[in-house]
């Protein structure tokens, strides 16, 4: 009876470690700069969005939901000299666009929010559907 | 009667003996006529130039070329030594605390050093900034604890951009243009003062202010004050010469109350203030006091204190006699001789007179009106703007360029091609040459230029202009061309570098070697590139189609004509390091093409925006091609031909990379980028001759140092959803278990059940293999 029990336990500890998986090296973190690192297990390293930047994107936000597209489009030209893989600044780009009937860059905009964001996360998949719904406006 | 009719008769026949006044003979009122005719008619033509010019375009103001602002904010990865750089290149100087704009300080610890940094006002385009001082913290190339003074919370502070060139007009006469109401009232007082105490009183020409200067001059025994008027100076100055003559002189008079007639009194001061010649900067002279003050102080006029304005207003007389530099006490007598003048005009209490009169000239050493310094990136901003504007409007409209010219990661570039360059032309030969360029990488702004080893070199542009061969740097094509067939190829796919020869219809043959003369047998996709086999490449590009490959340039942003040939896939095709930039931009930004920027906005010389040019960009290549890409280019930085450079930066900061060596070695290249900056380096002799570099004992090293002097964020693609990671393992690289020995992670774009699988002989992964067996 033991030797079925210990048997159960080491077969049981064996399929737990080979149903786990590492599909991926564990990547290094960088702290801001260049002359310095950190351990971390995060899959994706990013830029830290600056605090200023955050802010000009809920001014942004605003500013599109109250038709001030040019005060909008100053705020996103800075954004993105701020902080240029931020994909909320892609995707706000793409909603003033949309906004002008610029279509075209509209689309690139979304594309390129895509790109930047992590997969699946909130951001992607407003891009994602931003992106379907202009597609389906244009058939 | 008889005798009547005789004396008639004999005054008739008077005899012509008997003359008349001058005054009264036809020919006098026909010489006077015909003399008033000619004055008229000349008063008129004087009149017509007086009018066309004032009226007309006063004068040809060359471009202005702005570099781009800094911007000051938490969070902003800046270090101090380039901050420093960039200050002293603004003439802001360093004191012990900051007191009035253009001043700053440093304090803190070594770990956390604080700024406080006095802003001169400006204006940019959409913005403007008012003088603030602001203290901030740079702890590890970051600031943080940003605050100003003034106690308004903003949440970016942008400093004054640094004006880097002028586009001039033949005349080379540099000006800032200003409006009546910008003139400090100061400069009025000393200009009416010392020149023309009566401006505002007579019609052009006073005879009383000669006569008074005449009797000033004598009781002094020397010359204190002049007998013309502002309005006569202006005359001379901007239509005349100053050659002396009378028929000058005369000319100048009448011009004089011509121009009273026609034009205000601040018009006239306006343009006076605007047109006199102050000083020399090398071959470009100074007009106006505008430009003058920041040739002298380093500071816009309006920022000027009253002994400053009174210094300008002392070189009116004579710049070069009266110059503060070439002759300080000259300039400081003359300069505390309008202080006096001054207070004597009643303009100035005399306790402030003596107070000024003790202060020095406070004149900056170095002018701020340089030549150009950076005579490549200038090139390609004219050629960018000559299709728009015309020579014409670029040098005599005034236009204000603000380009995206870093000046700090500039000087990172120059400083890395002054370590470098030295150490190969030792090996090479003095005629060694280099080109680089600088972009963003997710913006597609140009951020710095070199076209020679001399920075200043104002000649042939070789990142504009050298059409170089590419050679290896050319593979990433060819492999991202292999890549967009996720059902053909992956990473780990094999390819065959064993030698080979094809013969082309014609009877030429063509059979590709690798640099190291070896053959390396079936080799996995990724090391291919990332050690550059010339042969496995090959193999693959024809397999692809030489069409395919030149499709994929295209997609990347290559313009020129392409080699049509198979020699293409090795790199036997020209361009400048600035087209290769273009190309690896497209690599860089993720799939994205953006056009390289080198001008955001150019406004006129008030400042209303003519042209802005926006941020524009085209997904070409599938995200999840490029992220397989840029993996294999960062597997040429940890362990192929250019991992050299974790000698140099942290081994944290990921970056991505291609070296490219040609025939004979007559061309040194590399590409590569990190989170922020692409830089693109060429090192070679314009006479195509060989030399002992390859790309990476070359150029490698030049991109390198760049790098380690700039803070950046490493490469972080974020992977698409349809990428995975599975482990393959290193003999015929099948799929393997997680965690096999003598197996690496590799990122795969599509259905992996597709592949081969080989069960892991070793270690964890064995386990794990057998394991997955059973189910």
């Amino acid at each position: 009876m033991q030797r079925i029990i210990g048997l159960f336990c080491l077969i049981s500890l064996l399929m737990v470690a080979g149903c786990s998986s590492v599909s991926r090296q564990q990547v290094v973190a960088v702290d801001s700069r260049s002359g310095s690192a950190a351990s971390a297990s995060k899959e994706k390293i990013e830029h830290p969005v600056p605090p200023v930047v955050s802010k000009l994107l809920q001014g942004i936000a605003q500013d599109l939901q109250a038709g001030s597209y040019r005060s909008a489009e100053k705020a996103l030209r800075q954004a993105q000299r701020l902080s240029v893989n931020e994909p909320r600044v892609y995707l706000y780009w793409g909603q003033w666009a949309e906004q002008q009937g610029e279509w075209h860059q509209a689309e690139q905009m979304y594309r390129r929010a895509v790109s930047l964001s992590n997969a699946n996360s909130v951001i992607q998949r407003r891009a994602v559907r931003a992106l379907n719904q202009l597609n389906s406006t244009d058939n | 009667m008889a005798a009547k009719k005789g004396s008639r008769a004999a005054a008739k026949k008077a005899p012509s003996n008997i003359s008349r006044p001058w005054y009264r003979h036809p020919t006098f009122y026909k010489v006077v006529a015909v003399c008033l005719l000619v004055v008229v008619a000349w008063l008129i033509y004087l009149d017509a130039q007086v009018r066309y010019k004032f009226e007309g375009k006063r004068w040809a103001l060359p471009a202005q070329v702005y570099a781009r602002a800094l911007e000051i904010y938490d969070g902003r990865a800046l270090n101090l030594k380039n901050l420093q750089y960039e200050l002293s290149m603004l003439q802001y100087r360093k004191v012990a605390a900051p007191t009035r704009p253009g001043e700053y300080a440093l304090g803190g610890s070594s770990t956390r050093r604080q700024v406080s940094l006095f802003i001169r006002g400006h204006s940019l385009p959409d913005e403007a900034q008012a003088p603030v001082l602001v203290t901030f913290y740079i702890e590890s190339d970051v600031v943080n604890g940003l605050s100003a003074s003034d106690g308004v919370s903003q949440a970016i502070y942008t400093v004054d951009p640094f004006k880097m060139a002028g586009i001039y007009p033949g005349s080379r006469e540099e000006r800032e243009l200003l409006s009546y109401e910008e003139i400090p009232d100061a400069l009025i007082a000393a200009l009416l003062a010392t020149e023309d105490r009566d401006f505002f009183d007579h019609w052009g020409v006073s005879p009383w202010s000669i006569v008074r200067a005449m009797w000033e001059n004598m009781r002094a025994g020397r010359v204190v004050q002049g007998g013309s008027t502002l309005t006569q100076q202006l005359v001379k100055n901007f239509y005349l010469t100053s050659k002396r003559s009378i028929w000058r002189k005369v000319n100048e008079a009448l011009m004089s109350v011509m121009l009273e007639i026609h034009y205000s009194k601040q018009a006239l001061l306006e343009t006076y203030v605007n047109d006199i010649y102050l000083g020399q900067s090398g071959a470009t002279a100074v007009h106006g006091f505008g430009m003058a003050s920041y040739f002298y102080f380093g500071k816009a006029l309006q920022h000027c204190d009253t002994h400053e304005l009174a210094l300008l207003v002392a070189m009116v007389k004579g710049p070069s006699y009266y110059s503060p530099r070439r002759h300080p006490q000259r300039a400081l007598d003359r300069r505390n001789l309008v202080l006096s003048l001054m207070q004597q005009e009643g303009y100035l209490a005399h306790p402030r007179y003596r107070q000024m009169s003790t202060l020095g000239l406070g004149v900056i050493s170095k002018p701020s009106i340089r030549s150009n310094q950076y005579p490549a990136f200038l090139d390609l901003v004219r050629r960018q703007l000559r299709e728009e504007y015309g020579e014409d409007k670029l040098r005599t409209e005034g236009l204000k360029i603000y380009t995206t010219l870093d000046p700090q990661l500039q000087d990172s570039l120059e400083q890395a091609s002054e370590k470098i360059m030295p150490s190969l032309a030792a090996r090479n030969g003095k005629d060694l040459q280099l080109g680089g360029v600088v972009t963003g990488v997710g913006t597609g702004e140009v951020l710095a230029m070199l076209g020679d080893k001399n920075p200043r070199y104002q000649g042939f542009n070789r990142a504009l202009d050298a059409s170089r061969q590419i050679g290896s740097l050319i593979k990433p094509a060819v492999f991202l061309t292999a890549l967009m067939e996720p059902e053909r190829y992956h990473l780990a796919s094999t390819i065959d570098d064993k030698p080979f020869k094809i013969q082309f219809e014609n009877g030429d043959e063509w059979q590709p070697k690798n640099f190291d003369k070896s053959d390396h047998g079936e080799v996995p996709l990724f090391k291919a590139l990332s050690r550059s086999y010339n042969v496995a490449t090959a193999r693959l590009g024809l397999d692809l189609g030489v069409d395919s490959v030149q499709e994929t340039l295209r997609k990347l942003g290559v313009e020129k004509a392409l080699n049509p040939y198979p020699s293409i896939l090795l790199g036997a095709q020209s361009m400048s390091p600035f087209e290769v930039s273009k190309f690896y931009q497209t690599i860089a930004s993720n799939g994205f093409n953006m056009p390289l920027r080198a001008i955001r906005e150019v406004t006129t010389a008030q400042g209303d925006v003519l042209s802005r040019y926006p941020f524009e960009i085209d997904q070409v290549v599938a995200a999840e091609a490029i992220y397989l890409l840029q993996h294999a280019l960062q597997e040429t930085m940890r362990s192929g031909t250019g991992r050299s450079v974790y000698r140099r930066l942290p081994a944290a900061l990921r970056v991505a990379g291609k070296t490219g060596t040609t025939n004979d070695n007559r061309d040194s290249w590399f590409s590569g980028f990190s989170g922020d900056y692409l830089g693109v380096i060429w090192v070679g002799k314009d006479d195509n001759s060989s030399t002992s570099l390859t790309g990476s004992s070359g150029a490698l090293r030049v991109w390198t140092e760049l790098m380690a002097r700039i803070p950046q964020y490493p490469l972080a693609t974020p992977k698409p959803s349809a990428i995975d990671y599975h482990w393959f393992e290193s003999n015929e690289w099948a799929v393997t278990d997680d965690q096999c020995r003598d197996a690496q992670p590799l990122p795969v774009w599509g259905e992996v059940s597709k592949l081969p699988y080989r069960r892991c002989a070793s270690g964890l992964g064995a386990w794990k293999g057998w394991f997955k067996g059973w189910f």
